[in-house]
Order: C-alpha cells, then sequence, then structure tokens
C-alpha cells in the first residue's frame, strides 16, 4: 500500500470522526432514539474514489473512532461503512461513475444499519422503517453533497498529486 | 467554538488497569462485548456488572465521567425499555390507553436496558484507561497474524495514528473557516435544516481541499524518509505482558465463564 494511499486514509478518517462532533449542532436530525448528522458519510464516499483498502480503513477507522467516542451502538452503526464502502470502491474501480456506485451502495447502508439496531433489541418495524429508511435518506442527501464536492475538489487539486480519482466519473 | 468537543474519554492515571497491556484491555473488553449478547439472567449481569464496577473503582475513574458516558445514551436505553415493555407479548402488567405494558415486556426492557449499560461501561473502561496511541499500538498487535492472509495490521495502524493526530489540527482549521465565513456575514443557524446544509458548503469545501493538501505534504515528507510500511519496522514503544496482565486475562475468563454459566 502506497504511502499516499494510508495518509489520505487516515485524513478522511480523521474527517469522518470530525464531521459528526464539529456539525453536530447544525446539521444533526433527531427521531428519537434516530439520530443521523448530514455530511458525516461524505469522507466515506470521497474514499471510493481512492481505492477498496483506503474505503475500507476509512469504515473500520470511523467504527473504532467512534467506539472510543460514542460508544458501541453508534460504532455499530458505523461497522456497516466498510461493506458499502468496499462494494462502492470496486464499482468506481471497475469504471462505474460514481454517482451510479453510491446507487448501488444505498440498499446495503440502509439494510446494514437496520441489521445492527436489531442486535441491540429494537423492534423490526423499528428497525426497517425508522432506521433503513432515515438511513437511506441520508445516503442520499450525503450523496448529493459528495458528488459536488469531488467536482470541486477534482479541480482545486488538479496539481496535487493525490490517489483520488479527479473528477466524477473516473478512468 | 469546538473546544468543548467530546473527543477521545482517555483519563490520565497510574492505576493498575491504566497500566495493563493495551491488548489485555482489548481482549477482555470484546470478550466482554461478546458475552453480553448471550446473557438474559440477572445473576450473569450482576457478576459481569460486579467485574466492571471493580475495574472503574481500582482505575479511579470518577463517577461524573461515567455518568457524562452513560448520558449521551440515556434516551436510547429509554426508548428501548418502553418499546419492549409495551411491544412484547404475555401476561398483561397494566394498560396506559390503547397500550398494554406486560411482564415479559418489562423483563425484557431490563434485560436490554442493562445490556446497553454494561456494553457502555465495559467499552468506557478500555477507553478512559487507555490512551489513543496505546490503542492502535494494541490493535496493531492483535492484527499482526491476519497479515498472512493479506490485512495490513500496520497500515491500519498507522491510518489511525494519523487520523488520531490530525484531528484537533483539522478542528482547528474548521474552527478558522468558521469563524472567518461569518465575519463575511455566513448565517449557520437559521432556517431548515436544507438551508444550514447548504450554508455549510463553503466550510465544507476549503476544509477537505486543505486535508487533502496536507494529506500530500505529509506523504511526500514520509517518502522522502523511505516510508515502506511494517516491514522491518522496529519500535519506540514495545508492549510487553507481565503477571498483572496474565492475571487480568484469567481473572476476567473466570468471571466470563461463569456469567456463561449462568445466563
Amino acid at each position: 500500500m502506497r504511502p499516499k494511499e494510508v495518509v489520505v486514509g487516515g485524513l478522511l478518517t480523521a474527517l469522518a470522526l470530525l464531521i459528526p462532533i464539529v456539525f453536530r449542532g447544525y446539521l444533526q436530525v433527531v427521531i428519537p432514539p434516530f439520530s443521523a448528522t448530514l455530511f458525516s458519510h461524505v469522507p466515506e464516499m470521497l474514499a471510493m474514489l481512492v481505492s477498496p483498502a483506503v474505503a475500507v480503513f476509512v469504515g473500520l477507522g470511523s467504527t473504532f473512532g467512534f467506539l472510543v467516542t460514542l460508544g458501541p451502538a453508534v460504532a455499530g452503526r458505523a461497522f456497516v461503512h466498510v461493506f458499502w464502502g468496499v462494494l462502492g470502491a470496486l464499482l468506481v474501480r471497475r469504471g462505474w461513475p460514481l454517482w451510479s456506485a453510491l446507487v448501488v451502495a444505498l440498499p446495503v447502508h440502509a439494510l446494514g444499519e437496520a441489521l445492527v439496531v436489531l442486535a441491540f433489541g429494537f423492534p423490526v418495524a423499528f428497525a426497517l422503517i425508522q432506521v433503513g429508511v432515515g438511513t437511506a435518506l441520508h445516503h442520499i442527501a450525503d450523496a448529493a453533497a459528495t458528488l459536488a464536492l469531488a467536482r470541486v475538489l477534482g479541480t482545486a487539486l488538479s496539481s496535487v498529486a493525490l490517489p483520488v480519482q479527479a473528477g466524477v466519473r473516473p478512468r | 467554538m469546538f473546544s468543548g468537543a467530546p473527543f477521545g474519554q482517555y483519563y490520565p492515571g497510574e492505576s493498575p488497569v491504566h497500566r495493563l497491556d493495551p491488548r489485555t484491555k482489548i481482549v477482555v473488553t470484546g470478550g466482554l462485548v461478546v458475552v453480553l449478547f448471550f446473557l438474559y439472567r440477572w445473576p450473569a449481569f450482576a457478576l459481569v456488572g460486579v467485574l466492571l464496577m471493580g475495574g472503574l473503582l481500582v482505575a479511579g475513574i470518577p463517577p461524573r465521567l461515567l455518568w457524562r458516558s452513560l448520558r449521551s445514551i440515556l434516551a436510547i436505553i429509554a426508548f428501548t425499555f418502553v418499546l419492549q415493555l409495551f411491544m412484547t407479548p404475555g401476561p398483561v402488567w397494566f394498560r396506559l390507553g390503547p397500550l398494554t405494558a406486560t411482564w415479559p415486556g418489562l423483563r425484557m426492557g431490563m434485560v436490554t436496558a442493562g445490556r446497553l449499560v454494561l456494553l457502555i461501561l465495559s467499552t468506557s473502561l478500555l477507553t478512559f484507561t487507555t490512551s489513543p496511541i496505546a490503542l492502535t499500538d494494541g490493535l496493531e498487535y492483535l492484527l499482526r497474524p491476519l497479515r498472512r492472509v493479506g490485512v495490513p495490521a500496520h497500515e491500519i495502524a498507522m491510518m489511525m495514528s494519523i487520523a488520531l493526530r490530525f484531528i484537533p489540527t483539522l478542528l482547528e482549521e474548521a474552527e478558522k473557516i468558521m469563524k472567518a465565513q461569518m465575519a463575511r456575514g455566513a448565517d449557520f443557524q437559521s432556517g431548515n435544516v436544507i438551508r444550514r446544509a447548504r450554508s455549510m458548503v463553503p466550510i465544507l469545501v476549503p476544509l477537505f481541499v486543505g486535508a487533502f493538501r496536507r494529506a500530500d505534504d505529509l506523504a511526500m515528507a514520509m517518502e522522502a524518509r523511505c516510508y515502506r510500511g511494517g516491514e522491518g519496522r522496529t519500535r519506540l514503544r514495545v508492549l510487553r505482558m507481565g503477571a498483572s496482565d496474565l492475571a487480568a486475562l484469567a481473572g476476567s475468563a473466570v468471571v466470563m465463564a461463569a456469567a456463561l454459566v449462568l445466563r
């Protein structure tokens, strides 16, 4: 694994942990006990553009970070990011545009988080409707932000030789 | 602005629990998390509770810190309890309008709430007594056997160290960008969530661009110093397990086995 991938993975993990802390007061949507902070999936979605390994790392890193800071329930939900992140990254690597990889990752993300909530003892209807649908809507909002940000990053970072694929449609 | 942001729970100390090898604490915590999902009876919960409370007492963790950990999930615990109380079928305990509380619901609610509290206490004991860097070191050692199947243990630990190192820097940068935008008249707090999300874009873009530029600089510095991953790399802090670690592992294993017998 190249040092650049390790470093980008580390910084995206830092952003994945930081966004829920910084933006909690402004962008948190709470339907008790479900809560979500808009833009919190953006680092994982951008990691898809770097490589599958970085997508796994960012997912694992945010799981570990949330376990340290917010406890096992949030960490369990963050662990699901590993699966949809790596799926999206593999699709991007095969030449799929980012938007379609994000669409394919959506059901895995929503169902995965619902299953994690079930493991914590919540009823099936609640897990599927509130957490599953809530996560799907959150995924759509963050995907839109990621697509916009990927365009900007592609332009702004054209002089910086990073492993991130410039633009929305990779090679 | 974010100086009080709760990141990391490490409570520095010199207690026997603090001095344990991080691998011991990770293994015991992982074991407890798994065991807790198999417990349904109070004696088993009490046994694990005594082990955790003993650990917290020995570590000298102030009750206010414990309360802060539990307070964050109090709403989830209460909601889970109420759901179990009213949605589990069985003999009726009392009625509240159209809702019916049942005795099995009461039991399931208490079991689930107890399990959540113990889960939080077990992970809190780990994070209160182990610094994030020690945790990543421990994690790297524990993941080493997986290198044979291609898991890059060193890279995972390095990435986590970079993340933990850069969180304060990025936090400071986010604060600086927000203040700069506010000085230009940006308003992040009024309007609905969509409006607020749109107002955050001028913060997100420079934050991500800055992070990627920083990543480029850091990667170049690492390559210039011939960084080649974990192969043949020596360590400043070498983890060593002592008699106290073996005693803690054995004692915890006995308590977990007893809890499973009583489950």
